[in-house]
C-alpha cells in the first residue's frame, strides 16, 4: 500500500496533464463545431510550437521567445487553414479529413527532416521548475500554474464566446453554416478566429507540457492530440466546458493507470476504449446536443 | 368495399416538445390514389417518414396489408413530455371504453375479435420499429421530396440496385457470379421498366445529368423496381412547371393502371391533386382537419382557411 | 471492334507484366525491383481492401493497420515450428502454443481472425457517422496494439518482442499471386449485386435504405471483407519482412495506406494498385537518393539529407490532395479509359429538352 501523499501526487500530475489536454481539446472542439472537421493536424501544431521554442531559444532568452512562439504558432494554424482546408470547403467531408491527415503527415516529416529525427531538449523557463513543499507533497510550480492558467483561459474564452460579437458569430456559424453565411456573417473571418484561438491555446499547452516533459520530438504531438480529441468527444463535441471536463477525467485516469505496473501499457488504449464506450452509450458526449438528419 | 392496404391509426410524432403529427388516422385502399395535403410545415413529410420507418412514431399504430408494421407508445422521457391523445392505447394499461359487460359472452367475444383484428397486439406493450428497408421489403416503396438518386450511378444501375432486395443469391454466389441467370432476368426487368417510364434512351446516362422532370420519373421507376404494392410519392411535382405537372399527372394515372398500383402522395399542386386523387386527407399543424373526395375538400371551409389564412391575416 | 482491340491490348499488357515478373524471379531475386514488386503487391492488396470500405461503401475507416497486425500475428504465432518456439519466445519459456500449422491454413486464419474482430467491433461502431467511425476504428487499432504488447499475454504474443522464424515463402511470386487472387475476388464482389448495393450506400444511405438495402448488414459485409483481406495482407507483410512486431503497425501505417488510396483515386481498384506500386517504388527506391547527403553528379546539394525524401513525399501528397483530388484514376478503372462513351450526343439532346 502506498501513502496518501503518493496518491495526491498522482492526482496532481493527472490534473496537470488533464489541463494540457483541455487546452488542446478546445482547439479540436471549436474547429469541429464550426467546420465539422477533425483537425488531425492540431496535435502537430502543438508539436511545432515546441520546436519553435527550441529553435528560438538558441538565439534569445526564453522569456523573449515565449511571445514569439505564441505568435508563430497562431500564424502556422491560420496558414494551414488557408492552404489546406479553405480550398476544400465545398468538397465532401472525407476529402477535408484526408487533407488534415496529409497536413499532419507533412508537419511530422518536416520536423523529422529539420531535427534529423532526434528529440531536442526543451529550454528551461526560469522559475517554472522550482519545487515547493506542500505538507508531505512536493510539487513544482508548473503543476500549480497549469490548472490555474487553464481555468483562467477557459473562463476568458467562454466570456468571449458568450458576450462578444465575434463570439456570437461563432455560435451562429456552428449552429448552421449556410444560414449564418446568408445572414452576412463573414465565414472566413470566423474560421480564422477559431484557428487563432485553437493554435494559441495549443502553443500555451506546448510551453507547459514540454517544460514539464523536458524534450520535444517530431512524433510527440500525435498521442496528446488524439487524446485531446477523445476528451472533446467525451465532453460532447462543440461544447467547451464539456471538452475541459472530459480532458480532466482522461488526464487523472491516465495518471493512475500509468502508475500501475501491470496495466501501464494500456494508458493510451484506455483513452480509446473510453471513446468507444462514449460513442456507443452517449454518442453526443456528456454535454453534446442531439442532431437529427433531415430526410 | 375494396381491400384495405394501409391503415394509420392514432399516430403522433413529437420531437421534444413539438408535436409534428397529432393523432393522425387514415386509410388507403387497394387501387386508390390518396393524397395527403396541407400547408408547409403541416407534418405531411413527417407522417410519410413514420409510415416508411424513417422515424419511429411517439405513439400509434401503422398496419400494412392487415398486419401491424409500426407500433409504439410514449416511453422514457417522452412519458412526461407527451402532449398527444390516447397515450395508453398501445400499452398493457389500455382500458378501452365501449367494452360490453363480461357477462355477455357473445358480445365480448365479438368485441374482442374486432379489437384483435384492429390491433393484434392490443393490451400489450409491444413496440414495432422496423428499419425502412424492412418496410420496403413488405411492399411499400417511396420517392423523396428532394430527389435522392445515387449520383455516381447511371439511370440503368439506379433502377437495377433497387432490385438487389429481391435477389435470391447470397454473397458467395453473387461474388462468383453464379447468379448470372437471376442477374440477366433482373436486367431485363429493369429494361422493361425503363421502357414503360420512357427512360430507355437515356439508360446509360448518369442519373444526375438528367433534366429534373426525368429524374422524378427515374425515382418513381426505381421505387417500382422493388415490386411494391403501395407506392408513396413525396411531392412528386415539386419544382415543376404546369406543363410538366400535367405530364406527371398523366404518368401517375398510367402507373396505377399498368401496375394495378395503390398510391399515397403528398402534394402542393392542387391541380394535380384534384385531378387524380380518389380521396384526400388534409393536415394542418399536424392535425387532420378534413377528409373526403376532391369535390368535398374543394369546398371545405376549414381547408380554405388553412390554406389562405383566416380573415385577420388576409387584411394586411 | 472496340472490345476486341481492348482485349488484345490488355492481353499484351498482362503478358508483358507476367514475363517481366518471371524474369525478375529468375534473374534478380534480391534486387530492389524484386523487393518493390513484393511489397507493392502486398500494399496493393491492403489498399484495395481499404478502398472497398472508404471508396466503395463510403465508410471512413482508419483501422486498417490494426487488422493487418491481427493477421500478421495470427499467421506468425500459428506457423512457427515447434522446435523454434523456445528460441522465439525466449522470455516466455517457448510460449503456450505448442503446435505448428501449415502455411496455407495459417494464411486463411490470418484472414479469418481479423474478420471475427471486425464483426465484434463492427456491431456497435458501424452505426456511427463518418468521422466518429474514423476515430473509433483508429482507437480500436491502438487498443489492439496495446493488448498485443501486454506483458501478461506474452506467452501468446511474445509481448513487444519480435516474432520470427515462422513459415515463409521461397518464391517471390508467392505474395504477388496471393495478392492478385485476393484483389480479383474483391473486384468480382464489387461488380456483383452486392457491390452495387455498397455504392448505393456510399452515394445516399437514406435512399439505399428506402430501397430495401439493409444498411447494418451490408456495411458489416464490407467491413468484414475488408478486414479479412487486410489480415491476409498483414500476413504477407510479415512473411516479406520475416519478422513481426506490434510497434510497426501504428496509425501512421494506416495513414500511408489511406494516402495510397487517395493517390490512386478513391473508388478505383486499378488506381489503388498503381498507387501502391508507385508509393512503394518511390519511398523504397526511386527517391532514396534524396536522403543521401553524398555529392550527386559532383555537386553537393545542401538540403539533401536524412528525412528529405519523406518531406518531398508529403508535399507531393498534399499537392495531390489539394489540386488533383481525383488522384490518378478518379473513380474510373483502367478498362474504362478505352471505352468511348457516346455521351456527348445524348447530353446535347437532354439539354435541348430542358430548353
Amino acid at each position: 500500500m502506498h501513502e496518501a501523499s503518493y496518491y495526491i501526487q498522482l492526482l496532481l500530475s493527472g490534473i496537470t496533464v488533464g489541463s494540457l489536454y483541455a487546452l488542446i481539446a478546445i482547439g479540436y472542439t471549436m474547429v469541429y463545431g464550426i467546420l465539422r472537421l477533425i483537425n488531425f493536424a492540431h496535435g502537430d501544431i502543438f508539436m511545432m510550437a515546441g520546436f519553435f521554442m527550441v529553435y528560438l531559444c538558441t538565439g534569445m532568452s526564453p522569456l523573449v521567445a515565449l511571445p514569439l512562439v505564441l505568435i508563430m504558432t497562431v500564424i502556422l494554424g491560420v496558414l494551414i487553414e488557408r492552404a489546406a482546408y479553405k480550398p476544400l470547403r465545398t468538397a465532401p467531408r472525407m476529402s477535408v479529413m484526408i487533407s488534415a491527415i496529409g497536413v499532419s503527415y507533412l508537419l511530422q516529416n518536416l520536423a523529422t527532416y529539420v531535427t534529423g529525427g532526434l528529440a531536442r531538449a526543451y529550454p528551461e523557463i526560469p522559475g517554472l521548475k522550482n519545487t515547493i513543499q506542500l505538507g508531505s507533497v512536493s510539487v513544482n510550480w508548473i503543476t500549480i500554474i497549469t490548472p490555474v492558467l487553464t481555468i483562467l483561459l477557459v473562463v476568458v474564452l467562454v466570456l468571449l464566446i458568450n458576450h462578444t460579437k465575434i463570439g456570437m458569430a461563432m455560435r451562429a456559424v456552428s449552429r448552421d453554416f449556410e444560414t449564418a453565411q446568408l445572414m452576412g456573417i463573414k465565414i472566413n473571418n470566423v474560421i480564422s478566429v477559431t484557428f487563432i484561438i485553437g493554435s494559441f491555446l495549443a502553443a500555451v499547452a506546448s510551453v507547459l507540457y514540454f517544460t514539464n516533459y523536458g524534450q520535444v520530438s517530431p512524433m510527440i504531438g500525435a498521442m496528446p492530440g488524439l487524446k485531446a480529441f477523445v476528451a472533446a468527444v467525451f465532453g460532447g463535441i462543440g461544447s467547451i466546458p464539456g471538452a475541459v471536463i472530459g480532458a480532466y477525467i482522461i488526464g487523472v485516469c491516465e495518471s493512475f493507470i500509468k502508475a500501475n505496473e501491470t496495466f501501464s501499457v494500456f494508458s493510451n488504449a484506455f483513452t480509446f476504449a473510453l471513446l468507444i464506450c462514449v460513442l456507443l452509450f452517449r454518442p453526443n458526449g456528456l454535454f453534446g446536443e442531439k442532431m437529427t438528419e433531415k430526410v | 368495399m375494396s381491400k384495405n392496404v394501409l391503415k394509420v391509426e392514432n399516430v403522433t410524432m413529437q420531437f421534444g416538445g413539438v408535436v409534428a403529427v397529432d393523432n393522425l388516422s387514415m386509410e388507403v385502399n387497394q387501387g386508390e390514389i390518396v393524397a395527403l395535403i396541407g400547408p408547409n410545415g403541416a407534418g405531411k413529410t413527417t407522417a410519410f417518414n413514420v409510415i416508411t420507418g424513417v422515424y419511429a412514431p411517439t405513439n400509434g399504430l401503422v398496419s400494412f396489408g392487415g398486419k401491424p408494421i409500426v407500433r409504439n407508445h410514449p416511453q422514457g422521457k417522452m412519458k412526461k413530455l407527451y402532449k398527444g391523445e390516447v397515450a395508453t392505447m398501445y400499452t398493457a394499461a389500455y382500458i378501452p371504453d365501449g367494452r360490453p359487460s363480461i357477462e355477455d359472452e357473445e358480445a365480448t367475444k365479438i368485441w374482442n375479435d374486432a379489437e384483435h383484428a384492429r390491433d393484434p397486439f392490443v393490451g400489450s406493450d409491444k413496440v414495432l420499429e422496423p428499419t425502412p428497408d424492412k418496410i420496403t421489403k413488405l411492399g411499400m416503396a417511396r420517392t423523396f421530396q428532394n430527389i435522392r438518386l445515387w449520383k455516381s450511378q447511371t439511370v440503368f444501375t439506379n433502377v437495377l440496385i433497387a432490385k438487389h432486395m429481391r435477389r435470391s443469391s447470397n454473397l458467395l454466389t453473387a461474388t462468383l457470379h453464379l447468379n448470372f441467370k437471376e442477374e440477366q432476368k433482373q436486367r431485363e426487368e429493369v429494361m422493361e421498366l425503363l421502357r414503360i417510364v420512357g427512360l430507355e434512351d437515356v439508360k446509360d446516362e448518369l442519373a444526375t445529368s438528367l433534366p429534373y422532370g426525368k429524374q422524378r420519373r427515374l425515382e418513381i421507376a426505381r421505387a417500382l423496381a422493388t415490386n411494391p404494392s403501395l407506392l408513396l410519392l413525396d411531392e412528386p411535382a415539386a419544382g415543376m412547371n404546369p406543363q410538366e405537372t400535367q405530364e406527371l399527372t398523366a404518368f401517375i394515372g398510367e402507373i396505377r393502371d399498368k401496375f394495378n398500383m395503390t398510391i399515397l402522395l403528398i402534394e402542393h399542386h392542387m391541380d394535380l391533386v384534384m385531378d387524380i386523387s380518389d380521396r384526400i386527407y388534409v393536415l394542418d399543424f399536424g392535425k387532420l382537419i378534413a377528409q373526403g373526395v376532391p369535390a368535398e375538400i374543394q369546398n371545405n371551409e376549414r381547408v380554405i382557411d388553412a390554406y389562405l389564412g383566416v380573415a385577420d391575416d388576409a387584411e394586411d | 471492334m472496340k472490345n476486341k482491340k481492348f482485349l488484345i491490348v490488355s492481353l499484351i499488357l498482362a503478358a508483358v507484366c507476367i514475363v517481366g515478373v518471371l524474369y525478375v524471379n529468375a534473374n534478380m531475386r534480391y534486387s530492389m525491383l524484386a523487393s518493390v514488386l513484393q511489397k507493392g503487391a502486398i500494399y496493393a492488396l491492403v489498399a484495395v481492401a481499404l478502398n472497398l470500405l472508404n471508396g466503395f461503401t463510403g465508410l471512413f475507416s482508419l483501422g486498417q493497420a490494426g487488422f493487418m497486425m491481427l493477421g500478421a500475428y495470427t499467421y506468425a504465432i500459428l506457423t512457427i515450428p515447434v522446435a523454434e518456439r523456445i528460441a522465439v519466445y525466449q522470455y516466455f519459456d517457448g510460449g503456450i502454443i505448442q503446435f505448428c500449422l501449415p502455411m496455407a491454413v495459417g494464411l486463411v486464419l490470418a484472414g479469418i481472425v481479423p474478420m471475427l474482430f471486425a464483426w465484434l467491433i463492427g456491431k456497435p461502431v458501424l452505426k456511427l457517422k463518418s468521422d466518429y467511425l474514423a476515430i473509433a476504428t483508429l482507437g480500436f487499432a491502438e487498443i489492439m496494439r496495446a493488448i498485443i504488447q501486454w506483458k501478461n499475454l506474452g506467452p501468446l504474443t511474445n509481448s513487444s518482442n519480435l516474432l520470427k522464424r515462422f513459415a515463409n515463402y521461397e518464391n517471390i511470386l508467392f505474395p504477388m499471386v496471393v495478392s492478385a487472387v485476393c484483389i480479383a475476388i474483391i473486384v468480382l464482389m464489387i461488380n456483383s449485386t452486392y457491390g452495387r448495393a455498397f455504392k448505393a450506400i456510399r452515394d445516399d444511405e437514406i435512399a439505399a435504405e428506402a430501397m430495401g438495402i439493409n444498411l447494418a448488414k451490408h456495411k458489416m459485409i464490407a467491413f468484414m471483407t475488408s478486414a479479412f483481406f487486410a489480415g491476409i495482407g498483414g500476413a504477407l507483410l510479415a512473411m516479406f519482412q520475416s519478422s513481426v512486431q506490434a510497434a510497426a503497425f501504428t496509425s501512421a501505417m494506416t495513414y500511408e495506406i489511406l494516402l495510397i488510396v487517395v493517390i490512386g483515386g478513391i473508388g478505383s481498384v486499378t488506381g489503388s494498385v498503381m498507387g501502391a506500386f508507385l508509393f512503394v517504388a518511390c519511398s523504397e527506391w526511386w527517391l532514396r537518393f534524396l536522403d543521401d547527403p553524398l555529392p550527386y553528379l559532383g555537386v553537393q546539394i545542401p538540403f539533401m539529407r536524412g528525412g528529405f525524401r519523406m518531406l518531398v513525399f508529403s508535399v507531393v501528397i498534399m499537392v495531390v490532395v489539394l489540386f488533383f483530388r481525383k488522384g490518378i484514376m478518379g473513380d474510373k478503372e483502367l478498362p474504362d479509359l478505352w471505352k468511348k462513351r457516346p455521351k456527348k450526343a445524348l447530353k446535347k439532346a437532354s439539354k435541348k429538352e430542358v430548353a
